[in-house]
């Protein structure tokens, strides 16, 4: 497995974000570990990329061979630098769809900016990296690799910034009730007798209620063929059956679960 | 005074820890170091939970200082899944034995007062311990219910799984013990299903199991990791009732128009499911049927493929775009295809069906005097034509067509409405219009400053009236009344043409895609051809010829009177009326008509009527009978005149009578005569261009002539056109212009503005009526067409499987020509099993076998007819096999031997004495039971048999034409019964098929295309395996 990278030659990222991530990440790296790791990048030494809060890794076959896990970090947003994302994108409600879409609109950055906060690192200071190998303090080969992997996959998928920003796309959108009334014209969705209903704020997955509403889950008609292409077959029909001997409201099957405890029969 | 506090934390690092205060004496307290007091004076079953626990507590946890305090830091035991329950439920026992039956709503009060309660003498629990115990009971209910979720960790570097309820954001001590039982749980299923002594790292390479019940560390590397977790997600998904996910349902976007006084359009992101249901993404993500990333994306693949949508304005749902008219506009003609292209439906407001826009012909004159200033003559003669345009069924107003064009948008908005305008035939519509101008010499549009002015004041006006009208609706009550609207006037499009010129104009690709209608056309005033249009005065009425020696009926009257009009305008007809509506009588009345005209007036040269051999005779006796006074030659037969003298003797006389095949045989010599007329009886004999007969007829010369025929249109529009070019040559263009105009857009695309032109441009030149409308016939009883389904016996069925098989097997790499003679011979085949497994077999076998049928058309057949007698009918009976005709009769006369009946088979191979006494016998008695049987193409034409009032038709063909004609030998005039028509099929077979499309096609009899069996032929492995194979279901049950 690798990561081919789509650029063959020049700069690798094309939006203007990701340009400014690979700005970043170069003064960090330095223009002999940058070009290593672009060289390294292409070559398709990048195994794996996994992006999470603050941190993004991956898996560089090295030089010698072996397989390194590189990580690049950078610090999620928390506190009030959460808050101001948070406030300015719930203002921007097309935001998760352009993000989506692949492109991170230039004029969000600047009101972030304007309160100092910002999806992109602000210069090599705001990165730190770690990698399995030996070259320590780095960065090494590796990370530079990992770099440019990052960039062109954020290139591509600016979400890819939230996560490591700790955001989600869901966090960006404004909760229904604080959201601007009158969004909807009267007709749209009134002419479905389904809209109407499920516009009403349901209750999701509230747990303990027994009627298997909108989107509730009944573990009695799990699908354990997808799971077991990835886990394997035993411990997929495991799963299932655990999950098939749900007690639900009617007719108790015999489980192999403890009793549920009673205060008082 | 309790000396012992216990409490239960959650801490970071640790996971779930218990800690002890203890009291060392009043007013002073400790965190306990030591758990060995407790496990010895706690009462049980509390002692024993804590007795698993190791004595002293070696863990520290960090416990939030009150408001400003620091952390600080306290001896603590950290508690595994087992032991946490274990203490938790130890916890509620002593509880529920001090509390009784409200425990739980006592401890919820207790907790909310932050009480402890007393466990034993000397020890109590805290409300961190006590909402244990609530806590617990829900963790409980959760694992028992499943309804848990498994979510991937990162604990120290190593990956693990967790289990967790349904809810993200509860207390941290309850996914302890939502984890704790679920662990226990499925340890437990596992254990009891027997799973232990597996062969670990094949069964499970990830180490799933251990990772779910112990607490294992999942293999693999981060990527592989992540799947996992996002395997146990969709697998939880999987159960939901409702599924919802982008990349299983289809992405929709929905349209809405604006609201009043609005020109903001919605344009909202759906998703379809699979039972058809269109949910707003907006009201999914609300609901939680779709996460926000779900749900940006479905917005995001909708932008991603519409330039227009990516531009527009977004809604405050951030899903949902608002979009200006011309962006609705430019999405409708630019973006939906790239859209659909990508599987995103586009579902626009309801009834918006894209409007066609259609030229209406309003008017067409031709002014009195317009041939007295020496313009030609029928189609050369000057008229004026005036057109308007209309969308759906607006006719537009000079305005309205300037608003439209100038807004250069498929949406615009008319009389109040958003309409979607079919860019196709709106465009098509102009070109029309331009190309007429150009023809007629008369400018389109304004060309003077002050007719220019004069429209921008117009449209000045409209457009104020329109914004009112707007803000009218918009507004409430309280708003002024709008103006008064303009009176709304058509825009009228007026020029002066020949009507050869509009005619070419109409058939020419000038007006190609273009919607025409003509039904709205006013009554003119005008004279010539102008007259016998649609909505015109028809032609001129005349008294009936006195030396007619009948009476005609009304619709023959004015048959005759629009001959008439077309002789004196120079021009051809096609009289194409229903079969035993007397076209003939028709004619002979023409030709009496114009021997009276005075003696001021030259006498009419001779007319040469063209007929089939068979009709000669009746033509002669007809003659004889009703214009006794007409001289009628017959120019047929061996002995006929082949000289000079010919003319001489066709001059002498009124009719010379003749038949196709002399006509191209004799040609020359007729030729040589200079007719006043020639008339086509049965003239779809000339519907071929290519036939030597049919050149033949267009290279006599005569001023007038006239086509007869009850089926202008026998197969294709080509020969209406073949037809034409002999009557008004070069009316319909060119056979090759025709054909790529008019004839395949009709015919392969249903192109209705091709065949409205079509029917305007032959309206004056085609005069059809038909039996079935009884405003023609008052005197005609009802024809009732019935299809009798008919079940296969077991042998036709068996015979019929094997035949298709047979063919299967055989067309496969057959070469083309090859496959199709095999393709038509298996349809003859199939149609003799369908008939009788002893037609199909030629065997010489009994029809029926130890008295069970062998062949279920005949066992229906038979009862029909056990019918039909008793009731003293008579019965007629077609088939296209004449080999089956000949099995059949014999069988029916032994079979109704005792009605006394004889079976009269009339076919091809009958001489024509034979076949007059057949008919005379069958016709004499009325009221008696009789059967003939008739091939279907010898019976065909020229009989009647009105004796009959049942017509079976024993085998399909596939030309409803052919069948009609068939059925009319006994539904015609004279007919004074009602008539039954019986058309047998065959269930689950060809027949049945084929019968559906014959039926579609019966509608458009009067100009219809009636499909041959070449098609079917060309149908690809699967199409023809379709078409053929023996639908099994019906198939005959029991022996009957």
């Amino acid at each position: 497995m690798s990561i081919p990278l789509r650029s063959r030659r020049g700069a690798i990222g094309k939006g203007w974000h990701a340009v400014a991530l690979r700005t970043a990440a170069e003064l960090l790296l330095g223009p002999g570990r940058a070009s290593g790791g672009r060289a390294d990048a292409r070559a398709g030494r990048v195994q794996w990329l996994d992006l999470s809060p603050g941190r993004a890794r991956g898996a560089v076959l090295g030089a010698d061979g072996e397989v390194h896990e590189a990580q690049l970090d950078l610090a999620p947003l928390v506190g009030a630098d959460r808050a101001v994302v948070l406030r300015i994108a719930r203002a921007h409600p097309e935001l998760p769809a352009r993000l989506a879409s692949g492109t991170y609109p230039e004029e969000i950055e600047r009101e972030l900016a304007r309160e100092e906060v910002s999806l992109l690192p602000r210069g090599a200071s705001e990165l730190s990296h770690d990698c399995s190998c030996l070259d320590w303090p780095g960065p090494c080969r590796h990370v530079a690799a990992l770099v440019y992997v990052l960039v062109e996959s954020v290139d591509e998928d600016p979400t890819g910034l939230l996560t490591l920003r700790g955001l989600s796309l869901g966090d960006l959108i404004a909760p229904r009730d604080e959201a601007p009334a009158g969004g909807v014209p009267s007709g749209a969705g009134a002419d479905d007798p389904e809209d109407a209903s499920e516009a009403e704020p349901g209750s999701p997955g509230a747990g303990g209620e027994g009627t298997p509403g909108q989107g509730a889950v009944d573990p009695r008609r799990l699908d354990p063929a997808p799971l077991a292409a990835v886990i394997g077959e035993p411990p997929a029909a495991l799963l299932a059956s655990f999950f098939a001997a749900a007690e639900l409201e009617d007719g108790e099957p015999e489980g192999t679960t403890p009793d549920p405890p009673t205060v008082e029969p | 005074m309790p000396s012992r506090h216990l409490h239960l934390v959650v801490d970071d690092d640790l996971g779930p820890a218990l800690w002890v205060r203890e009291q060392t004496a009043p007013g002073r307290a400790r965190a306990a170091e030591d758990l060995t007091a407790l496990q010895e004076t706690a009462p049980e079953p509390l002692a024993a939970a804590l007795a698993v626990l190791p004595d002293r507590l070696r863990h520290r946890v960090r416990l939030r200082g009150r408001a400003g305090a620091p952390d600080r830091r306290v001896p603590a035991a950290a508690l595994t899944g087992p032991e946490l329950v274990g203490l938790v439920e130890a916890v509620r026992a002593l509880l529920e034995a001090r509390f009784g039956e409200d425990a739980l709503e006592r401890v919820s009060a207790l907790i909310a007062q932050g009480t402890p309660v007393l466990l034993g003498e000397d020890v109590a629990a805290m409300p961190d311990l006590q909402a244990a115990t609530v806590l617990d009971v829900e963790a409980a209910r959760l694992v028992a219910r499943r309804d848990l979720r498994i979510l991937g960790t990162e604990r120290h570097g190593l990956a693990g799984l967790v289990w967790r309820g349904p809810d993200p954001d509860r207390p941290p001590l309850l996914d302890a013990l939502v984890d704790a039982r679920a662990r226990a749980a499925f340890a437990a299923h596992v254990g009891s299903v027997g799973a232990e002594d597996r062969d670990g790292d094949e069964q499970d390479p990830l180490g799933v199991l251990p990772a779910l019940t112990a607490d294992g560390e999942l293999g693999g590397d981060l990527p592989a990791q992540r799947a996992v977790a996002a395997a146990l997600e969709a697998f939880r998904d999987s159960g939901r009732a409702v599924v919802l996910a982008s990349t299983d349902d289809e992405l929709v976007v929905r349209l809405f128009e604006p609201e009043p006084g609005s020109t903001d359009w919605l344009l909202q992101t759906c998703l379809r499911q699979e039972d058809g249901t269109v949910h707003p993404v907006d009201a999914l993500r609300a609901v939680g049927g779709l996460t926000a990333a779900g749900a940006a994306e479905a917005a995001a693949a909708i932008m991603q493929r519409s330039p227009v949508v990516r531009g527009a304005r977004v809604d405050t749902t951030g899903l949902d775009w608002v979009l200006t008219t011309p962006e609705v506009s430019t999405l409708l003609a630019e973006d939906a295809a790239a859209l659909e292209r990508a599987a995103v439906t586009v579902l626009l407001p309801r009834g918006w069906t894209a409007q066609r826009t259609t030229v209406r012909a309003e008017q067409a004159d031709e002014p009195e005097d317009a041939r007295k200033k020496g313009s030609g003559v029928g189609i050369g003669a000057m008229a004026s034509f005036r057109w308007r345009v209309a969308v759906g069924d607006t006719e537009l107003t000079e305005e309205e067509m300037e608003e439209i064009r100038e807004a250069q948008s498929e949406i615009v908005h008319l009389r109040g409405q958003w309409v979607r305008l079919d860019t196709t035939t709106l465009r098509a519509a102009e070109r029309f219009l331009d190309a007429f101008a150009a023809r007629t010499g008369q400018p389109r549009r304004p060309r003077t400053p002050e007719e220019q002015a004069a429209a921008e004041r117009r449209r000045e006006q409209w457009r104020r009236a329109q914004d009112a009208r707007r803000q009218g609706e918009a507004g409430g009550p309280g708003t002024p009344e709008p103006e008064p609207e303009p009176r709304l006037t058509p825009a009228e499009f007026t020029g002066d043409t020949t009507w050869a010129e509009i005619f070419s104009l109409l058939l020419s690709p000038d007006a190609a895609d273009m919607g025409f209608a003509y039904d709205a056309m006013t009554s003119t005033g005008g004279e010539g051809l102008a007259r016998l249009l649609p909505g015109g005065r028809g032609p001129e009425t005349l008294p009936s010829p006195a030396t007619l020696q009948a009476t005609l009926r009304p619709y023959q009257q004015d048959g005759l009177d629009w001959m008439w009009a077309l002789d004196r305008l120079g021009l051809g007809g096609i009289l194409a009326d229903d079969m035993g509506l007397g076209k003939t009588m028709q004619v002979l009345s023409l030709l009496c008509r114009e021997r009276e005209q005075g003696d001021d007036s030259p006498a009419p040269g001779p007319t040469l009527l063209v007929c089939p051999m068979s009709v000669v005779g009746a033509w002669q006796r007809e003659a004889a009978r009703f214009a006794p006074q007409l001289r009628v030659h017959v120019h047929h037969g061996g002995a006929r005149l082949r000289d000079a003298g010919f003319a001489q003797l066709a001059r002498r006389h009124d009719v010379v009578l003749t038949t196709y095949s002399l006509l191209a045989r004799d040609l020359e010599l007729l030729r040589s005569v200079p007719w006043h007329r020639i008339v086509l009886d049965e003239a779809q004999h000339v519907k071929n261009p290519g036939t030597q007969v049919t050149r033949a007829a267009r290279s006599l010369q005569a001023p007038h002539r006239l086509a007869m025929t009850g089926t202008p249109v026998e197969n294709r529009l080509g020969d209406l056109h073949s037809l034409m070019e002999v009557v008004n040559p070069r009316l319909l263009g060119s056979a090759a212009q025709f054909a790529e105009r008019i004839a395949d857009p009709i015919e392969e695309e249903g192109d209705e503005g091709a065949l409205a032109r079509l029917k305007f441009v032959t309206s004056p030149f085609v005069l059809r009526r038909v039996k079935t409308d009884r405003s023609i016939i008052k005197d005609l009883p009802e024809k009732t067409e019935l299809t009798r389904v008919v079940n296969l016996t077991p042998e036709q069925a068996g015979l019929y499987e094997a035949i298709v098989e047979e063919l299967m097997a055989s067309v496969d790499g057959a070469a083309e020509n090859q496959r199709r003679a095999l393709v038509v011979s298996t349809l003859t085949r199939l149609k003799q099993v369908c008939n009788h497994p002893a037609h199909y077999l030629g065997d010489g076998s009994a029809l029926v076998r130890g008295g069970a049928h062998r062949s279920g058309k005949l066992e229906l057949v038979d009862d029909l007819l056990e019918n039909a007698f008793a009731d003293g009918e008579k019965v007629l009976l077609f088939t296209q096999f004449t080999q089956f005709g000949h099995l059949l009769a014999p069988y029916w006369e032994e079979r109704f031997a005792g009605y006394g009946i004889d079976v009269p088979f009339l076919h091809g191979g009958v001489a024509k004495p034979d076949r007059d006494a057949m008919v005379a016998r069958f016709q004499e008695r009325t009221d008696e039971p009789g059967l003939m049987l008739l091939s279907l193409r010898a019976g065909g034409t020229g009989l009647t048999l009105t004796a009959a009032n049942h017509v079976v038709h024993l085998d399909r063909w596939w030309n409803p034409a052919v069948e009609n004609q068939a059925t009319d030998r006994a539904f015609r005039i004279g007919q004074r019964r009602d008539v039954t028509v019986h058309k047998l099929v065959s269930a689950g077979t060809v027949e049945e098929r084929i019968d559906g499309v014959l039926a579609d096609k019966q509608q458009l009899a009067d100009l219809t295309i009636a499909p041959g069996e070449d098609w079917i032929a060309s149908l690809d492995d699967a199409a023809l395996r379709d078409l053929l194979s023996l639908d099994a279901a019906d198939s005959w049950e029991g022996d009957g």
